[in-house]
């Protein structure tokens, strides 16, 4: 259970990324270059991006490393567009996330002398700190171009609370809060940017905090759901800039979800057991069988290794909030499906009356697209597999570089179908094999607290 | 004698706890005696100690001092199907409680033309209670409204023919009301808020009967509406709480403080008839009809004053918007014999809350009602009474926005009481 990764399966997919930047460009890479006109580009210059941690360029743990928000998906957007000074967070050193509500450095991976691989936080730069303590300069610019995502918002907090207000629960929002902003929303922010072109990918938050806790968080409410996305649209079609709605991938189909089963399984296996763990589940002890919708958590991972016999035995079961059990899997899939059939009829009720349609990016399909098939660049095929796949960072949850440069060609593809653009694509070949902290060799670690790492998907 | 009717209202009082029915239309409640029931409520042109609550014209023809208890056992269900704009939903069933509310009733003679009167009973009340996560979290989880009515009154009679009686209200209300907060933060997912409350309201009631023939009495009784002004605390709990800086800021936004409301009680006005064909099976059958009007419009909304306020609690306005109802109840009575009296009868009751504004807290519907009673006379002075209710609700699809669904209820009563004349 220690051995999260080999040395060997990760040397593998770092190699396979150095044959294919070797490979250089080639034609299965989407979007080879195009001149675009100016002026159409023009109409999509002063760009806002609004979200939560995805918009926001977190990656492996934390928030604002320089060289993972460089890679947010709004920011390669900007980049593709020919923005100039595209603002966005950024801190020092390796960004700042929290284990438990320890502040730490973004998480990467070490080998020990045997080659056994482990993940560990890195430290906390207390320039980060003071900082988020400082909150916001007097003269932060929140106009356009700029992304506003804010990790750990969700869609009813986006579009209902003052930042000065939510701040004191999501130290995130500290670094967009000062004295002209505090009495304001995400969305109000985002309203009031001077945007001709925004970006919206929100209500992630609203289900996934359910399944990374194992069902014992909450998912929002239906109607406080629909709410909050009839305000929060409304508020940003009042702009007349573009508009894309991006909406919620399967928040099940992650590795913090998937990762877990397939390694306890391979133990099972080895020690001829049946495929099931012993779990609470709704305050009783129960054996789970592993698949058909029961997972074992990757927040499990730290207490499991420390603890042979956790979910072993009936008399040591796996805390409920270590696994998800098939009827909290239908419960979150029912709510992505919820939502995002909201969110289609919310994005479609916006069109009458307007210049140009609003979109609807269905990152949901071409997430379950991906999971189904992976994809194919230069010849090699990333997955959602945890870590290996190439898509995924360290946390499990949030994509890396290559993932976001994999997700802003998403939503590229869908603006220059939906309005005519030709804005080129991302080559992903710039993130093969620089998945944030992959491959950094430093003295060895113990596991880090992936029990605290739940509360960090709360931002 | 005067000390016996003493003990007897003591003993009422702690017999007599108030308890949250979810019976008539709305929450007004018209099952009030053991007799009434019989016929299915319909009683307004008769005369016993329970006129006192149908109609308190009707005691002035009592000789004597009549005392009358009741116990009733109710119980209440309903399933609900939805949220129905979800992709997926299923049916949820309301956890289950039964009620048993005690009326009384007293009344003597003060003269030849006058009689006195005192009844305790619960005429406006509910319960409803759903499972602590269930889809409708937010909505409604718990409601409990109590009310106790102490109704002293007064009749006469004016020659031989008319009858008119006269009484005071005294409502004791409790609210009890408990709901989820949606906090917004998925870990700290749900902040749980309670609303317990107490208040008093005032109102009047009259009533004519007249003996327009032998065999037909009409009866008029009007019992007005009041409102319950409520002061309580709200505190809010918080779920789950996982972070130490959520905890201190749902403290911050959600503080514990006192509330007030008020609860509008509409006005009820019941008009009724009484017939005893002389020369039908021997002068032993009684016809009983009644009307029922409830000005339930009175009950536009629920507002509730937090006397703090927060970004994250504000003072709470409800739609109701009740409408105005109409009752209709009829049923037979049977002298079978000496000792043994046979009653059945049958009620229609109109809904008073729009399809848009159905929620669980009081999920009402348009309904029907069968009943069937017996009375016992054991001797000269004892009669023992027993009824069976069953009140049958039309399936009700409600498009409350928060919580769309279909609400299936029923709701089966039992009633025992016991007549004494000294």
């Amino acid at each position: 259970m220690k051995q999260l990764l080999t040395k060997q399966r990760l040397l593998a997919a770092l190699a396979a990324a150095a044959l294919a930047l070797g490979c250089g460009t080639s034609d299965t890479i989407p979007g080879s270059p195009t001149h675009d006109s100016a002026a159409d580009l023009a109409d999509l210059q002063e760009y806002v991006a609004i979200g939560n941690s995805l918009t926001a360029g977190y990656q492996s743990g934390a928030w604002g490393n320089p060289e993972h928000v460089a890679a947010s998906y709004p920011n390669l957007i900007a980049r593709q567009l020919g923005i100039a000074g595209f603002k966005q967070v950024s801190m020092a050193g390796t960004g700042l996330g929290f284990s438990g509500v320890t502040p730490v450095g973004n998480m990467v991976v070490n080998f020990d002398s045997t080659g056994t691989a482990a993940l560990s936080y890195t430290t906390v730069d207390p320039a980060n700190l003071a900082a988020m303590a400082a909150g916001a300069p007097v003269d932060f610019d929140f106009n356009a171009p700029r992304n506003l995502g804010i990790p750990g918002i969700t869609l009813m907090h986006a579009m209902g609370a003052p930042l000065g207000v939510y701040a004191a629960g999501n130290p995130y929002a500290a670094f967009y809060t000062n004295a002209s902003s505090s009495a304001k929303t995400q969305v109000q922010l985002a309203a009031e940017a001077g945007a001709n072109f925004i970006t919206c990918w929100l209500g992630n938050n609203d289900v996934l905090g359910y399944v990374t806790s194992g069902g014992t968080g909450a998912i929002t409410p239906s109607a406080t759901f629909q709410a909050s996305l009839s305000g929060a649209l409304g508020m940003l079609a009042n702009t007349a800039a573009y508009l894309a709605v991006v909406n919620i991938p399967a928040v099940t189909a992650i590795p913090f979800v998937t990762y877990m089963n397939a390694t306890i399984i391979a133990q099972l296996d080895a020690l001829g057991l049946p495929h099931a763990v012993y779990a609470v589940v709704d305050g009783a002890t129960t054996a789970l069988p592993l698949g058909g919708g029961n997972y074992v958590l990757l927040s499990a991972a730290t207490a499991m290794s420390a603890d042979p016999t956790l979910g072993a035995s009936p008399l040591n079961p796996l805390p409920d909030a270590y696994v998800l059990d098939s009827a909290e899997t239908a419960a979150a899939q029912a709510a992505v499906e919820d939502f995002n059939a909201r969110i289609a009829a919310g994005v479609t009720a916006l069109n009458a009356g307007r210049d140009h349609d609003a979109l609807l990016v269905d990152m949901n399909a071409f997430f379950n697209h991906v999971v189904a098939h992976g994809v194919t660049y230069g010849g090699e095929t990333f997955t959602a597999q945890f870590v290996e796949g190439g898509i995924f960072s360290l946390d499990g949850v949030h994509p890396t570089s290559l993932g976001y440069a994999i997700v802003a060609n998403e939503i590229l593809e869908t603006i220059n179908a939906g309005w005519g653009f030709d804005v080129e694509l991302v080559d992903p070949a710039e993130f093969i094999g620089v998945t944030g902290g992959l491959g950094s060799v430093e003295i060895p670690a113990e596991l880090p607290d992936f029990g605290s790492v739940v509360e960090l998907f709360q931002h | 004698m005067t000390k016996r009717v003493a003990c007897l209202l003591a003993g009422a009082c702690l017999l007599a706890v108030p308890v949250p029915r979810l019976l008539a239309a709305g929450f007004a409640i018209h099952e009030q005696s053991g007799v009434a029931m019989g016929t299915a409520g319909a009683y307004g042109a008769a005369q016993g100690a329970a006129s006192l609550f149908y109609n308190p014209a009707g005691l002035a023809g009592l000789e004597g001092l009549h005392a009358e208890l009741g116990l009733n056992i109710i119980s209440p269900s309903t399933d609900f199907t939805g949220p129905t704009d979800r992709p997926t939903f299923g049916k949820t069933a309301m956890e289950s409680q039964t009620f048993t509310p005690v009326d009384l009733y007293l009344s003597g003679r003060l003269s030849e033309q006058a009689r006195w009167g005192c009844g305790l009973f619960t005429y406006m009340g509910l319960g409803t209670k759903w499972a602590d996560d269930w889809a409708g979290r937010t909505v409604s989880e718990e409601i409990d409204l109590k009310t106790l009515t102490v109704n002293p009154a007064l009749a006469f009679k004016l020659g031989d023919k008319t009858r008119l009686g006269l009484g005071l209200d005294l409502m004791w209300g409790q609210a009890l009301m408990s709901k989820d907060s949606y906090t917004g933060y998925p870990f700290n997912g749900y902040v749980d808020a309670k609303i317990d409350g107490t208040g008093l309201g005032y109102g009047w009631n009259m009533g004519v009967q007249r003996q327009v023939s032998p065999e037909l009495t009409l009866g008029l009784s009007y019992r007005s509406g009041m409102t319950l002004s409520a002061d309580g605390d709200a505190t809010f709990e918080l779920q789950n709480v996982s972070n130490v800086s959520h905890q201190a800021l749902l403290d911050s936004m959600f503080p514990d403080t006192p509330v007030n409301l008020d609860l509008d009680i509409p006005d009820l006005v019941i008009a009724a008839a009484e017939w005893k064909p002389a020369d039908l099976l021997d002068g032993k059958l009684t016809w009983r009809g009644d009307v029922v009007f409830t000005r339930w419009n009175v009950y536009q909304s629920l507002d509730i004053d937090f006397e703090t306020n927060t970004p994250g609690l504000a003072d709470s306005h409800s739609p109701k918007e009740y409408q105005n109802t109409w009752a209709f109840r009829t049923g037979l009575e049977y002298g079978l014999n000496d000792r043994l009296t046979l009653r059945g009868g049958w009620y229609y009751e109109q809904n008073a809350v729009q399809d848009h504004l159905v929620e669980p807290s009081l999920p009402d519907a348009e309904r029907n009602g069968l009943s069937l009673g017996a009375s016992w006379q054991v001797n000269e002075d004892l009669a023992l009474d027993a009824y069976f209710l069953q009140v049958l609700l039309q399936d009700r699809v409600s498009s409350f926005a928060a919580l769309p669904g279909g609400y299936d209820s029923d709701i089966p009563i039992f009633g025992l009481s016991a007549r004494k004349e000294f």
